[in-house]
């Protein structure tokens, strides 16, 4: 009987819409301010209204609006959209709408446990293969962070692996924490590489040999990018050919190269590799940026950063400073947040957020965790922000989405709701449910 | 005849008397604090919204400070003699942030090899070693954490052994020596630590503990050692033997936690692990003051409400090891409800400056979860609640008469990830204020070297 009654008022609701809409979006233009010409026929559409809406896109920030999302896209977006027949239709009022973050820094499916060996895949500790290394298929999506991690409004990641011997890491893949195992977005996209400390430590002891070595890997590479016949070209540096031909597309393709360099006059030699091979170069960690920024947004270099993670705890970070994402935006730097770790990978939204408290805008601070990666990592015709024809990548939260007491409500990503449920909830509700049987035995 | 068996008694009294006397415990107190507060002209903050950590909320209301204490608290307050009002409208006060889990100074920054002090991980108990002999003050975290509005902190040894060594709590002061920021009446505590940490370290010496069994017999080990030694003391001092115990500074710790001068942190992620805990104090006799990265508490958050013992927490750490794997963000907002007594603790150079966000963050998500916790509540986790189990709750922690003048000035409510510390105040005076850099120290080992603009 209840469930009858359910369906007639469904079956109700939506004859009332069909009557007071038709099947089409109200044309009244001077309120839809994006829609997508596509045929509407045939399709399943989610209409979310009254929400604050952070688009990152040209509508900039709308206080009261409705986003259309039409199977996995955004179909219109604007105040008062009316609903197509069959619609669901979500009030989101009082709640604000960001594009889905993206931590462009992550092990994610790689490690389960940091101290369990055995379900860590992202450390590798071989030198001979470095930047060949693809870690794409072995990508683990039924990992528990994937769920914690989504239902905390993250919604796609950078995932990478480290070599503790070479100067190079591999290759890095972007993912989308769906619960299916598409998640593959983009596939061995990156390529990583170290300098400073680390890269001396793997260099006898000096940045100098470190330094020398790069340098004659990128003069291979260009030699290479010139040869006749490259399968017969023999490396002068330290790679291997299959490690160097893994390499080409850095020079070749502007696949993007993530350097982690932190002193100034580290980030200034990197800088120099970077102009003299026309790489897109997006230097990690950079607590030193700050006192080199002029040059950096000369050189057209993108950053990744931690500003929240303040201590000089090197003497390579000694400048490290809190504030210093307001002073590399001011050069014109474009600025992404990583907290470089995966069972927290999330937390960028609380970094934004204190790089606001610190003076970077709050519309710059979200970009850093949305458009600026989707931009760099060559996803922005799809991704990072909210348009009509993006994916439809979203976070619906409880309140500002830079502001620690805020939680995410409901994820979407390709237009799907995604599950909110995560091991993290499991154990939570476990333990708060009191049915009287002892506590690890409930089901 | 009868006389004299009079006198030789009294000569005997008065001989056993005057033996007596040597056989007094003395009372030591090495490395004493050589903090003083500075003396300081009172003043008066008027119309400031205030968390006072003893669990009220008043949005508008003014506080009385002098001779290094809070005088009073309320509307209406008499002003005579008074000569400096702070109008601090449109500002939050809280008590100043007290953190009992640090290694500031310990391991400090820079952190390399020659700086690493907080592990003496050459023998599974350590109860002979001291944080504090190991505290460097020019550390720049301590000055990074006043920035954030800490006030006082617990120096704690590593968990690499089962008993770490005493931890120390100072006052986050500038200071020269260890001892200008050690806090006067402040009890010491012992470390102790659960699970992988002491297993895996001596594991891999090949030498016992290489399992968790093993940890349990260590423990036992010790406290029947230090039961033994405190037993030949006081036998000594009521004169039941002649022969005078060696001195042992490592079961001198021991007794003195057995005495209940001395309060255990206890290092223990698992609920299981947590409750063995307990049952190995009851049968030593001792209690436990806190455990530490309690990431399980809300598993057994009744039990730690019956024994009266604290949980220092994170908000939202969890995973790096599998002790850690059941951490979830509403462990702190459940052992609250529970009654127990909940702390957020960093254990991290970073995590020390925004300990008002992990407070925050877990507030938030208690909330979501439902269970509605008050801001004034939750100010307590990073207030009140640590220097209870740090034994200083009666100096310091809450803004209530008579308590020593440590507070934060806030530009905005303090669990907003846009609101800063603005001024700190130890024993009423200014500590730091985030506009006149007369404030804000730099230590020996920052100048010339990070080059602010």
């Amino acid at each position: 009987m209840k469930n009858s009654y359910k369906d007639m008022l469904k079956i109700w609701v939506l004859c009332l819409f069909t009557a007071i809409t038709g099947s089409v979006i109200n044309a009244q233009a001077n309120t839809t301010i994006q829609t997508l010409t596509d045929p509407m026929a045939g399709k399943s559409f989610i209409l979310l209204k009254g929400a604050k809406i952070h688009t990152m896109g040209q509508l900039g920030t709308i206080e009261s609006g409705d986003i259309l999302i039409a199977n996995d896209k955004v179909q219109a977006i604007g105040t008062g959209l009316d609903a197509p027949e069959g619609a669901e239709i979500i009030d989101v009022s009082g709640k604000e709408i960001t594009p889905g973050l993206i931590n462009v820094s992550t092990a994610l499916g790689l490690v389960e446990i940091g101290a369990v060996k055995s379900t860590v895949d992202s450390r590798n500790t071989e030198k001979a293969y470095s930047v060949s290394l693809s870690i794409a298929d072995v990508i683990n999506a039924e990992s528990s962070l994937w769920s914690h991690n989504r239902s905390n409004g993250l919604t796609h990641a950078i995932v990478k692996p480290s070599n503790t011997k070479s100067l190079f890491h591999g290759q890095g893949t972007l993912i989308q924490l769906t619960d299916s195992l598409d998640h593959i977005v983009s596939r061995d996209s990156v390529v990583y590489m170290s300098y400073g400390d680390s890269a001396a430590e793997k260099s006898g002891g000096t940045r100098a040999l470190a330094l020398m070595k790069i340098r004659a890997i990128f003069a291979d590479l260009n030699d290479l990018a010139n040869a006749e016949d490259r399968d017969k070209f023999k490396p002068k540096g330290e790679l291997k050919l299959r490690e160097l031909k893994a390499l080409l597309a850095v020079l070749t393709e502007s696949k993007p190269l993530v350097v982690s360099a932190h002193r100034a006059n580290d980030i200034l030699a990197m800088l120099e590799l970077a102009n003299q091979y026309s790489l897109t170069m997006i230097i990690s960690g950079a607590e030193e940026a700050w006192k080199v920024r002029e040059q950096i947004a000369a050189a057209k270099v993108a950053l990744i950063v931690n500003p929240y993670s303040n201590v000089p705890t090197k003497f390579e970070t000694l400048g490290n400073r809190i504030d210093q994402m307001t002073l590399l935006q001011e050069a014109g730097i474009p600025l992404m947040i990583s907290n470089d770790t995966s069972h927290n990978a999330y937390v960028i939204r609380q970094i934004a957020g204190n790089a606001v408290a610190y003076g970077l805008s709050h519309a710059d601070a979200l970009a850093a965790i949305t458009k600026v990666p989707a931009q760099w990592f060559g996803m922005d015709d799809q991704y990072g922000s909210l348009e009509s024809g993006m994916v439809a990548n979203m976070v619906v939260w409880d309140g500002d989405p830079l502001e620690v007491t805020t939680s995410a409500e409901q994820v979407f990503i390709n237009g799907q709701k995604q599950s909110m449920t995560s091991r993290q909830t499991q154990l939570r509700d476990r333990y708060l449910a009191k049915d009287g049987r002892r506590s690890a035995y409930r089901h | 005849m009868i006389k004299s068996i009079a006198l030789l008694a009294t000569l005997i009294l008065i001989v056993g008397c005057g033996q007596s006397d040597p056989r007094k415990p003395e009372v030591k107190e090495p490395f004493k604090s050589t903090y003083q507060a500075q003396a300081h002209k009172p003043y008066v903050i008027t119309n400031v919204h205030l968390l006072d950590g003893a669990g009220n909320e008043y949005e508008s209301v003014s506080v009385l400070v002098s001779d290094n204490k809070i005088q009073a608290v309320g509307e209406m307050l008499s002003m005579e003699g008074v000569e400096t009002i702070i109008n601090a409208e449109g500002q939050w006060l809280t008590p100043g942030l007290i953190d009992n889990h640090s290694h500031l100074g310990v391991y400090p920054s820079p952190s390399i090899d020659s700086t690493s002090d907080g592990n003496e991980m050459t023998s599974p108990d350590t109860a002979n070693v001291w944080a504090e002999h190991a505290v460097w003050p020019q550390d720049p975290g301590f000055n990074l954490a006043r920035a954030g509005g800490v006030t006082a902190m617990q120096i704690l040894p590593g968990s690499g052994n089962l008993i770490g060594g005493r931890g120390v709590s100072l006052k986050n002061v500038p200071a020269m020596t260890m001892m200008e920021m050690k806090f006067p009446g402040a009890p010491h505590s012992l470390k102790m630590a659960c699970g992988e940490n002491p297993k895996r370290v001596y594991g891999r010496k090949g030498i016992i503990p290489s399992t968790r069994m093993g940890n349990m017999a260590m423990y036992r080990k010790s406290w029947i050692e230090a039961t033994e030694y405190l037993e030949a003391w006081e036998n000594y001092y009521a004169g039941k033997t002649d022969d005078k115990p060696g001195r042992d500074l490592r079961l001198e710790t021991l007794s003195e936690v057995l005495k209940g001068n001395i309060r255990i942190h206890n290092h223990c992620y698992r609920a299981d692990e947590m409750l063995q805990m307990i049952a190995l104090s009851k049968e030593f006799g001792y209690q436990i003051a806190s455990f530490h990265h309690a990431v399980e508490s809300y598993k057994i958050a009744d039990a730690l409400a019956q024994e009266d013992i604290c949980s220092s927490m994170w908000s939202d750490w969890w995973g790096f090891k599998l002790e850690a794997y059941d951490g979830i963000k509403e462990n702190i907002a459940i052992v609250e409800k529970a009654g127990a007594c909940s702390i957020v603790h960093s254990d991290s150079s970073v995590g020390i400056q925004h300990l008002n966000q992990d407070a925050a963050k877990a507030m938030a998500s208690g909330r979501k979860a439902g269970i509605e916790i008050s801001p004034a509540v939750a100010i307590q986790w990073i207030t009140l609640n640590p220097a209870k189990s740090m034994g200083i709750d009666h100096l310091t922690g809450s803004i209530e008469t008579g308590k020593a003048a440590d507070f934060v000035l806030w530009d905005g409510n303090p669990f907003s990830v846009y609101s800063k510390a603005q001024q700190v105040f130890i024993d009423g005076n200014k500590v730091y204020d985030r506009n006149d850099s007369a404030y804000q120290a730099k230590s020996d080992y920052e100048l010339g070297l990070r080059n602010g603009e």
